[in-house]
């Protein structure tokens, strides 16, 4: 069953010289359990639609609904804060927060015990391989991807069933790249989530279940890997 | 053990704690609201100098006054009766109810007349109302015999001051150069150091046999009694009759004197002490607006800088609200804590910190927490899709 879905969503914003079309009618629907990847090249408005699905803005036109109520009529911030974390590519870690205190930060929020929001954040970096000797280190102390896995232990941590990643390893080498995406497609297929990915990268676009492709701001193409064929 | 929940969550100690492991940005804002407290205490501390400055001058100038003639030329020859130096001493009043109070208006008179005696020769007799009506008497010493003081010689008292050197018994007779009488007058103290040639009696001092004998006035100085009613003690005096401003166009008529009023340096201190206050009172406000503005300005930078640490709480699921309050209270911990810091700079180098200085602070807090509020605002504000987005 669709989780969430985008009904001929529609988002344009003006600039100083002109009015951007960066969406134009797009319908998709994703569900629990499955990772999607979100691919296209710059400019297309992969990330528009990532940030219209995570509820910080709504639709021009159209709607993004959440189990069938529009994200338009929700309070989104609390929504946001239960149902959905999201990943980006320069990691988005609060610098001056260990990195036990940024996975911990969505607890803190939901205003649960310190001992316990942090014994739990702990759980979460663990399980995504952060050492216990790291744990008080700053993001600067890290590295790239052991910065990326901290923010996924962030979103673990919320408990969220919405987990959206922009971009999540752009900035990583190789190794860290597979890495980081195979914790996520766990997050889908071992934890029940929803993870829609945007990525430039189709290599790994197509190991998610499902591509959904967007050109110009609209949908190009959306299905399974095998029944899209083609990359790029 | 059950833990014990934090009724408002573990945020605000977390942000207090974000603040001291961000000591340059937290420096900075504390330095801002420290420093403009210093300088409004500073700038509170040069108004009450000022304003004490002008209160000091005030009360411890005395302005001089001395008796003319109406063109204002002559001071030393003056010829004029006693009954003007009895005015100045409030004398006259039961007769003249205008100068009722006019020994509220003056204070310090001092008159002398000089007579060449006929007798003893060679010496001449100085009627003064006190020792330093006579400029020659500077630099004497003055011993009185007990039972009598200086007060003596404003009244009617057959005595007087020898030189010391002179020869003379119990009493001295003296006879004026013109003579209707001669005075026997009881010798009282004597004079070292002075003039040689001069015997001091008392000022309104009668002839021996009751006859009366007129006597001008060579010279009169008196002070202005209250200086901060100096327009009021100048109106009074130019209110009678007998007293004018000198001027060169006046006609002398025998009858009225000029009294010219020392007062210009006084007025010129007082006129520029006047004007540093009000400068000092242009520049309250402006220094509220400038520390407004560098508050602002680094309560900016410092947010601009936090913007996407921001737009990352909002992504989080914190309300614009939270991050608009957190913002706020993090400026306003760093700003009551250097304000604090501030006025124990101030209390430490002696500014005036108590009332007006407090208010000011006060003031320069409102202005500090109004640009960190205006900061706030900005980084609450902020787009969340346009700072997140890291590409397109």
């Amino acid at each position: 069953m669709s989780i969430l879905t985008a009904e001929q969503v529609e988002y344009t914003y003006r600039t100083k010289y002109q009015t951007v079309y960066a969406l134009r009618g797009v319908d998709c629907a994703f569900e629990t359990g499955q990772m999607t990847a979100i691919v296209g090249s710059s400019g297309s408005g992969k990330t528009t639609l990532l940030s219209l699905l995570a509820g910080l803005d709504v639709p021009t036109k159209g709607s993004i609904r959440f189990r069938g109520q529009s994200t338009a009529e929700l309070d989104r911030d609390a929504w946001r804060l239960k149902n959905v974390s999201v990943i980006y590519q320069n990691f988005n870690l609060f610098a001056h927060l260990t990195a036990l205190e940024n996975a911990a930060y969505p607890l803190y929020l939901q205003k649960r015990p310190k001992g316990q929001a942090e014994e739990e954040a702990a759980a979460q970096l663990a399980a995504v391989g952060i050492q216990p000797d790291q744990l008080g280190r700053y993001p600067r102390m890290l590295s790239g991807g052991e910065q990326q896995r901290v923010a996924i232990a962030r979103a673990l941590a919320a408990g969220s069933e919405l987990i959206l990643a922009d971009e999540p390893t752009g900035n990583l080498d190789e190794e860290n790249s597979q890495n980081i995406f195979a914790i996520l497609r766990d997050l889908a297929h071992g934890r029940e989530r929803c993870v829609v990915v945007v990525t430039h990268d189709m290599e790994l676009a197509k190991r998610t279940d499902r591509i959904v492709r967007i050109q110009d701001g609209r949908i190009a193409a959306a299905g399974p890997e095998k029944q899209e064929g083609s990359g790029g | 053990m059950r833990e014990k929940k934090c009724v408002v969550g573990c945020l605000p100690l977390l942000a207090l704690r974000v603040l001291l492991r961000r000591p340059g940005a937290s420096l900075l804002l504390a330095a801002v609201a420290a420093l403009g407290v210093y300088a409004g205490c500073g700038l509170h501390s040069l108004v009450i100098q000022q304003q004490r400055s002008i209160e000091e001058t005030v009360r411890s100038t005395v302005i001089h006054c001395t008796l003319t003639d109406v063109r204002g030329m002559n001071a030393d020859n003056l010829s004029i009766s006693t009954a003007y130096v009895e005015m100045l001493l409030g004398r006259k009043a039961a007769r003249d109810p205008s100068l009722a109070d006019m020994d509220q208006a003056v204070a310090n008179v001092k008159a002398k007349v000089d007579w060449e005696l006929a007798r003893p020769f060679g010496m001449t007799l100085c009627r003064v109302l006190s020792f330093d009506s006579d400029a020659r008497l500077e630099g004497a010493e003055i011993r009185l015999d007990a039972g009598w003081s200086e007060e003596d010689f404003q009244w009617d008292d057959m005595v007087c001051l020898i030189p010391e050197d002179m020869d003379a018994g119990e009493y001295v007779d003296v006879m004026v150069s013109n003579p209707e009488a001669a005075p026997r007058l009881k010798v009282i103290g004597r004079v070292s150091g002075g003039p040689g040639d001069v015997i001091y009696c008392p000022f309104f001092m009668g002839w021996g046999d009751g006859s009366s004998h007129a006597f001008s006035i060579q010279s009169c100085t008196f002070d202005i009694r209250d200086t901060a009613r100096l327009e009021q003690c100048k109106e009074k005096l130019f209110s009678t009759p007998f007293f004018a401003e000198p001027s060169m166009n006046a006609v002398p008529d025998g009858f009225r004197v000029g009294v010219l009023v020392h007062d210009e340096v006084y007025l010129k201190s007082l006129e520029e002490l006047r004007s540093n206050l009000d400068m000092l009172g242009l520049l309250q406000p402006l220094l509220l607006v400038l520390i407004g503005g560098v508050s602002f300005f680094a309560g900016f930078l410092v947010n601009r800088r936090r913007a996407r640490e921001f737009a990352v709480m909002r992504c989080l699921g914190v309300r614009r609200r939270a991050v608009f309050g957190q913002a706020l209270g993090e400026q306003l911990a760093l700003g009551l804590t250097g304000g604090l810091a501030g006025l124990c700079a101030a209390q430490a180098t002696g500014l005036e910190v108590r009332s007006g200085g407090l208010a000011f602070s006060g003031a320069v807090m409102g202005m500090f927490l109004l640009g960190a509020a205006v900061c706030a605002g900005i980084a609450a504000g902020g787009s969340v899709m346009k700072l997140m987005k890291t590409e397109e």
